[in-house]
């Protein structure tokens, strides 16, 4: 089983291995400034809109839990902000991406789909944007937007393994 | 998990490169995550759900040495969220995995509620965990029963 790559995405690989970023320059502006606000929500873990980013690592065993959020969160959120770093550079630049910031764009990307899917309470299933009437109807927009860029990132950077 | 058949983007509006309608959402998004506090008890984790909730692990009081080289699993929980061809990408890329034995661990995680994805010792377990973690996947660990 081969994955197989489609043309034409937002992505592509280039003759040097490296990525071309095909998105619009209102898209970028529109990223930056969620960045913006991402970056601000993270520092917060206890907000329940980013607390599906610190998950808790045991079920049953609170001692422990406590013990790994000690130790881990604080790693954890590190390496959201230099995810973060990361994408501010990818959106900021026409150059051609590295790997290496095309994977801290997807991990970024993937949390901020996480917290939007937190905050619009996606449930299994829910492929349908809602009328555009409902209040939420913009915010699924934009989680659609940002499901499509991902599946296209998994897509090209999967084709590598 | 949230899927798409045959790896077929969404079709929506967003999705058609409309910029300038993208733009106007960004302040309505995060608005309701920072005025909306009755959402503040509202995170349910799906570790809560019976049909997910595993069995509890047996603890042996009587002989330790025996429970700690009983080795510790890596399970990877079903979400809505994630999509399932970023979950099979993330199983290969962290755990060297082909996009076979990749995807059966996804699919089990989206029609079984979760799959065990590695084992170890309770320090690698740990540090899967956290790896898996950062790349947004729910993840947690317990000792083999």
């Amino acid at each position: 089983m081969g994955r197989r790559r489609r043309p034409g995405g937002p992505i592509q690989r280039n003759q040097d291995g490296q990525y071309e970023l095909l998105i619009t320059a209102d898209e970028r502006e529109v990223f930056l400034n969620l960045l913006e606000q991402f970056e601000v929500l993270v520092t917060n873990p206890a907000n329940p809109a980013v607390r599906r980013l610190f998950p808790s690592a045991y079920v049953d065993d609170d001692k422990r839990n406590e013990e790994y959020a000690r130790y881990m969160h604080e790693e954890l959120l590190a390496s959201k902000q230099a995810q973060i770093a990361v994408t501010r550079g990818v959106l900021t630049t026409e150059d051609p991406l590295s790997e290496a910031q095309l994977v801290g764009f997807m991990q970024t990307i993937n949390a901020l789909r996480m917290v939007l899917g937190t905050l619009l309470d996606v449930s299994e299933g829910d492929d349908d944007i809602p009328d555009e009437n409902e209040p939420n109807a913009a915010s699924w927009h934009l989680y659609a937007y940002l499901g499509w860029l991902l599946e296209w990132i998994v897509d090209e950077l999967g084709s590598q393994l | 998990m949230h899927g798409r058949q045959n790896g077929i983007p969404l079709s929506s509006p967003a999705r058609e490169r409309e910029g300038e309608h993208l733009k106007t959402q960004v302040l309505i998004v995060w608005g309701v995550c920072k005025n909306d506090q009755s959402r503040e008890n509202d995170f349910v984790s799906p570790l809560a759900s019976p049909a997910v909730r595993p069995a509890e692990t047996e603890q042996s009081s009587t002989d330790e040495s025996v429970e700690q080289d009983k080795p510790w699993i890596v399970i990877v929980w079903n979400d809505p969220i994630n999509l399932m061809s970023y979950v099979t990408y993330v199983l290969q890329k962290l755990f060297g995995y082909s996009l076979e034995k990749a995807t059966e661990l996804m699919l089990d995680v989206h029609h079984k509620g979760r799959a065990v994805v590695s084992s170890g010792t309770r320090e690698k377990a740990e540090m899967d965990v956290y790896r898996l973690h950062d790349h947004g996947l729910w993840a947690t660990l317990e000792q083999e029963s």
